[in-house]
């Protein structure tokens, strides 16, 4: 099972690259006996066709990434995988097309270089222009997005536009006189490509009206940590079928919150009725949700992520960072209420100090009721004994008889935790396959 | 942090680039125009200064003009198609060989009262 996924895992990296190779290929066979790269004038100016199909159509396919879909989140392995494809292939888009003009002009640089400059200034050819608009609003957007430091609300408002510019590059692409407008297979590939992006992003805006998601109300807000507000939520109608690890987005109404939706994973067991979100105070949105009173209604669109301790049958570590507990809360808590393990456990919890463990407690009830040889915590405070490495880790396993390199090994946490944690059990021979993780940071 | 840093230096070396080209394009465009402008101005001058100085060499310019023309008009009358094609094209290779702008120039801005002087 656990060798399906990852193969399953695989499909949609491979399914993207090959779509977006394809353009490539249609254009090479099209233009097989044409001058393509007989000099630098051709070569250039084939590069900077070639850069201008794939940039738009990873553009395209990048829009479907923010679909959702279950179908995608399995072909990458997690919603959160998803969103890092989403990421690099938005980058990935912009820095081809930001090149596209550059190579279809630097052939008139230097001899002609007056031609250039007017290549790259607007014109009256409406075509020239829309794509000079849609780059320049690129540029800007993904300026807001990479470097400016906003708010969740405002990156996602500023992130809608990409539509918009998306649709003007469509313009561009079709009305403009090129390649696509000589062959019909490059065009009408170029055109399926557009349309499906143009659909993916139609649906992320009409998803709020079509009411996939399922109504709970607040019905207890516990305070008593400091940094951390824990939410109970109950069901006002169907309650919301998930795995124990999994996460859902929330949007709170009739508050003063922003009413966008944001993701939390899910601290409380799959096998109880109501559902408990612990959430770290981190940003403006967080802190505010202390002050929510009990009765509120809450949208839960869910749930997502394959962050499941079942899915892998080999003795397990589990190492948690901070709040990164919190998935594996459910999973003890489900564990403790099913009594399914698919070996013996040890969980390394790992915190500043003593006061921020406030799981603590209710780990080591768990442990007892489950048996200490079948699911072990062990808390690891960084103030005391530093960062936790692979060597203690390793020193820790082998006093329980157990060897960390036939164990999976499931992380959560913050990201240069899990990042560091995940290159030295590499080069401690641990395959890739072995080492799972879940990434907090969609935006 | 690294697409951060590819995004970085993508959009450095474009602005870097695009905006180099543009300027210095516009820039060397400008330059051309006035050069080109320059070498025109030139031109007249030193042909109305010419004309001035040495008005029998105005003349037989002028009197060559002329016969280039009624030469030119007198196979496009009398010849055939062929002719007329050949006639034509000789005298589109005399305009074309010299540069098209200074041919222009020199045949407009020439002074009418000059020629007519001589």
């Amino acid at each position: 099972m656990g060798a399906n996924s990852n193969i399953k895992s695989k499909v949609g990296p491979l399914l993207i690259i090959l779509l977006a190779l394809v353009p490539a290929v249609i254009w090479f066979i099209v233009r097989q006996g044409t001058d393509r790269f007989n000099d630098y004038a051709t070569t250039t100016h084939s590069l900077g066709q070639l850069s201008g199909l794939i940039g738009m159509t990873l553009f395209a396919l990048s829009f479907l990434m923010t679909t959702r879909m279950k179908i995608i989140e399995d072909w990458f392995g997690g919603l959160d995988k998803v969103y890092k494809a989403h990421h690099l292939m938005g980058v990935l888009a912009f820095v081809l097309v930001l090149f596209h003009p550059l190579l279809l002009v630097i052939k008139f640089v230097p001899s002609q270089l007056y031609l250039a400059a007017v290549y790259l200034l607007p014109s009256s050819s409406w075509p020239v222009n829309f794509g000079i608009v849609a780059l320049l609003s690129m540029i800007l957007l993904i300026v807001l997005t990479i470097f400016a430091h906003m708010t969740y609300q405002k990156w996602k408002v500023s992130h809608k536009f990409m539509g918009l510019v998306f649709i003007i590059a469509c313009f561009h692409v079709f009305l403009v006189t090129t390649d696509i407008t000589f062959y019909p297979i490059l065009k009408y590939y170029m055109l399926g490509i557009s349309f499906l992006g143009l659909a993916a992003f139609s649906y992320t805006l009409i998803k709020p009206v079509l009411h996939t998601s399922l109504l709970y109300e607040v019905s207890k807000v516990n305070t008593q940590y400091p940094q951390l507000t824990l939410i109970s939520l109950k069901p006002k109608g169907n309650s919301l079928q998930f795995k124990a690890g999994q996460f859902v987005f929330i949007k709170i109404r009739g508050s003063n919150l922003p009413k966008e939706q944001h993701p939390f994973t899910i601290a409380s067991s799959p096998s109880e009725k109501e559902i408990t979100l612990a959430i770290k105070s981190l940003g403006d949105y967080t802190s505010q949700l202390k002050n929510l009173q009990p009765g509120t209604p809450v949208e839960i669109e869910g749930p997502y992520g394959q962050f499941d301790y079942l899915t892998w049958k080999r003795p397990q570590l589990w190492i948690a960072g901070g709040i990164g507990i919190t998935p594996f809360l459910s999973m003890a808590s489900y564990a403790a209420g099913t009594g399914q393990l698919p070996g013996p456990i040890t969980l390394f919890y790992c915190t500043k100090n003593r006061e921020e463990s406030v799981f603590l407690q209710k780990l080591e009830q768990i442990s007892q009721k489950l048996g200490q040889e079948k699911f072990k915590v062990v808390l690891h405070c960084s103030q005391e004994n530093g960062y936790l490495n692979t060597e203690f880790l390793g020193q820790q396993m082998n006093g329980q008889g157990q060897h960390i390199q036939d164990m999976d090994i499931l992380l959560c946490g913050p990201p240069a935790m899990m990042e560091g944690l995940a290159k030295s059990f590499e080069k401690k021979g641990i395959k890739k396959g072995q080492i799972h993780y879940e990434e907090f940071n969609i935006k | 942090m690294k697409t951060k840093l590819l995004v970085g230096i993508s959009l450095a070396v474009f602005v870097l680039l695009s905006v180099n080209i543009i300027a210095f394009g516009l820039i060397l465009g400008n330059n051309q125009n006035n050069q080109q402008q320059k070498i025109i101005l030139q031109q007249n001058t030193t042909a109305a200064i010419s004309r001035q100085q040495d008005p029998q060499s105005a003349v037989i310019l002028n009197n060559q003009t002329q016969a280039a023309t009624a030469t030119s008009t007198a196979s496009t009358n009398s010849g055939s198609s062929t002719n007329n094609g050949a006639a034509s094209s000789t005298t589109t290779q005399q305009n074309t060989m010299m540069p098209p702008v200074t041919t222009t120039q020199t045949q407009t801005k020439m002074p009418p009262r000059t020629t007519r002087a001589s």
